[in-house]
């Protein structure tokens, strides 16, 4: 229907005798549609994160609303074309929309689970916080920015969400939180595990004996200046007797767009640590 | 294409006065078609605003939000680092602010930001078709679609996305002001500085602005267009050849990070960029921590 209004809008337009008010009046929408064309292209190119961005929400939300204006104008060149029988087309627009407006209220990717406000908000209130590195990053996939230090000074000034209800399940996963810190593993720490610097990936590393492919869950004890290297992701899960009970599963390692590209080190800050290691994509070296 | 309301010719002769009399019927009918169809969009976009904050209830900070908020602070380099590739230094400023004046303690006002962008862009589309020529009861509902863009929903519902919403919102507003006859300086030095806006808000502010230079090119010609397209050429270009747009990593190099001993806050490079650019505002002490 949308191809036949523009079609059949364009195909009228073009037919009338063009005078500069028409050239006025239909710059804006077409400069507007030459612009959605802009943006389509820009993030089809975007071929690193698949051609199908350009249909990701979005990108729909900023197309769309650039191609209304030309849409609008054929519609109402139909309209006009009506003669006395106007009225009723802008009626079945009217409808049209109306029934769009309905169709579309549940439409499109729903709201994200809340999953941090809990964490952060628990981490600076823990009395190990004051002890941590400043540097540490709770949450080192889904928000590497968040360190504690940031939230630790978000509470001094009052701008943290009110604590949590503290749970055993919500006390051990904050410990996990803050015993483990992930950076960018560096060429001291993988030359302790015999890895060359330069391998960057899982497959450069299948060799080497202190790696193993992240394929089952495994337990591994991280003990400070002990670090192990993580190359892909893989969620992490503190355990008895690190914690009175298991904790929620945390992810480390590295994940498309929020953290930079390379293998993790990820060392206990304090410890021993027992960690349960698993549904990874990658490997861990220890 | 505008539906005219245009009086019938009266059959006989017709006097100036009743040529009149109509003239003026048809401008108060006009005049009420306007008036309800701009009351039925106000109600629209109330009910928008209503259906946005329901559906993304409960939402909080995901993601991409966290840059603005830990990862920059209001200097060079946390408004001009890029972010995906976009320059992002006024989403930058309106976190800050939104920061410093709620915390982290409710998505509410960060999702009213995005939520107002995404209201003012329609009734901007609103405006620009009714000025194209469109009739208020085909723009009207056409623009209500959009309010309630279920496909689009990303855009609305988190707050980031204030990046892309504030680039086409800026773009809208470059276009209404540059979208006239005739040279009226003060509306075209505001285009153009709403253009510089829009880049500065996300690269979606660079086809915004390529669409206000087609569109003023057909209207106006050359001069106007250069007008409006220059000045935000000129600051996305110097951005774009500076260091700040290095888009090696599809996000930040720089971390914010706390550092120990340096009672403040300041930018540290990781494992992967040190040595290329040194950290500033950091003294060699905390440079040392934020390397090691």
């Amino acid at each position: 229907m949308l191809a036949a209004l523009l079609g059949g809008g364009a195909w009228l337009i073009a037919r009338d005798r063009w005078t500069r008010d028409t050239r006025h009046r239909l710059a804006v929408p077409l400069g507007l549609a030459l612009g959605a064309m802009a943006v389509s292209a820009l993030t089809a190119s975007r071929a690193w994160l698949g051609y199908d961005q350009a249909s990701a929400s979005r990108y729909v939300g900023v197309v769309a609303p650039l191609l209304l204006p030309l849409l609008a104008v054929t519609t109402e060149r139909i309209a006009v074309s009506a003669g006395r029988h106007a009225p009723m087309v802008r009626a079945v627009v009217v409808g049209v929309a109306i029934v769009a407006v309905i169709s579309n209220l549940g439409a499109g990717p729903s709201a994200p689970k809340v999953t941090l406000r809990d964490a952060f908000a628990a981490a600076p209130r823990h009395p190990l916080a004051a002890a941590t590195p400043g540097e540490l990053a709770p949450a080192p996939t889904a928000a590497p920015a968040v360190t504690i230090g940031w939230l630790r000074e978000a509470l001094a000034t009052g701008r943290l969400p009110a604590a949590p209800r503290a749970t055993p399940v919500l006390e051990a996963t904050t410990v996990l939180r803050l015993s483990i810190r992930q950076r960018a593993a560096s060429p001291p720490a993988l030359a302790s595990l015999g890895i060359p610097s330069d391998a960057m990936t899982a497959f450069d590393v299948a060799t080497n004996r202190r790696c193993q492919q992240l394929d089952a869950a495994r337990s591994v004890i991280v003990r400070p200046g002990e670090p192990v290297v993580l190359f892909g992701s893989a969620m992490l899960r503190a355990l008895p007797p690190t914690v009175a009970v298991a904790s929620q599963a945390v992810p480390f390692g590295t994940v498309l767009v929020y953290t930079e590209p390379g293998p993790k080190q990820l060392d206990a800050i304090r410890g021993p640590v027992t960690l349960q290691v698993f549904a990874g994509r990658g490997t861990l070296c220890v | 294409m505008t539906a005219v309301v245009e009086p019938a010719p009266a059959t006989g002769a017709t006097t100036p006065e009743r040529r009149q009399n109509q003239r003026a019927v048809a401008r108060a009918a006009h005049a009420v078609v306007a008036d309800s169809s701009r009351v039925v969009f106000a109600a629209f976009s109330a009910a928008a605003i209503a259906y946005w904050f329901r559906r993304a209830g409960g939402v909080w900070f995901v993601g991409d939000d966290w840059y603005p908020l830990a990862g920059r602070v209001l200097d060079v380099d946390g408004l001009l680092e890029q972010h995906a590739g976009h320059l992002i230094a006024l989403p930058v400023v309106a976190y800050r602010i939104l920061y410093w004046a709620f915390g982290v303690r409710s998505y509410t006002p960060y999702l009213l930001v995005t939520i107002a962008l995404h209201v003012t862009i329609a009734w901007q589309l609103r405006s620009l078709m009714l000025r194209a020529g469109v009739g208020h009861w085909i723009a009207t509902p056409l623009v209500a679609i959009w309010l309630f863009f279920g496909p689009g929903a990303t855009n609305v519902m988190f707050a980031f996305q204030m990046t892309l919403a504030g680039s086409l919102a800026l773009g809208l507003f470059q276009l209404r002001f540059a979208d006239h006859d005739g040279t009226k300086r003060r509306r075209d030095a505001i285009g153009a500085l709403a253009g510089v806006a829009a880049v500065a808000c996300s690269g979606v502010g660079v086809a915004m602005v390529a669409a206000t230079g087609a569109a003023v090119l057909m209207r106006r010609g050359l001069h106007a267009a250069a007008i409006q397209v220059l000045p935000a050429a000129a600051v996305y270009g110097m951005w774009f050849a500076s260091p700040w747009s290095d888009s090696e990593t599809t996000y930040p190099r720089s971390t914010q990070v706390w550092l120990r001993g340096c009672g403040s806050r300041s930018t540290a490079r990781s494992w992967n960029s040190v040595g290329r650019r040194s950290p500033r505002r950091c003294s060699p002490r905390c440079s040392v921590a934020a390397r090691g």
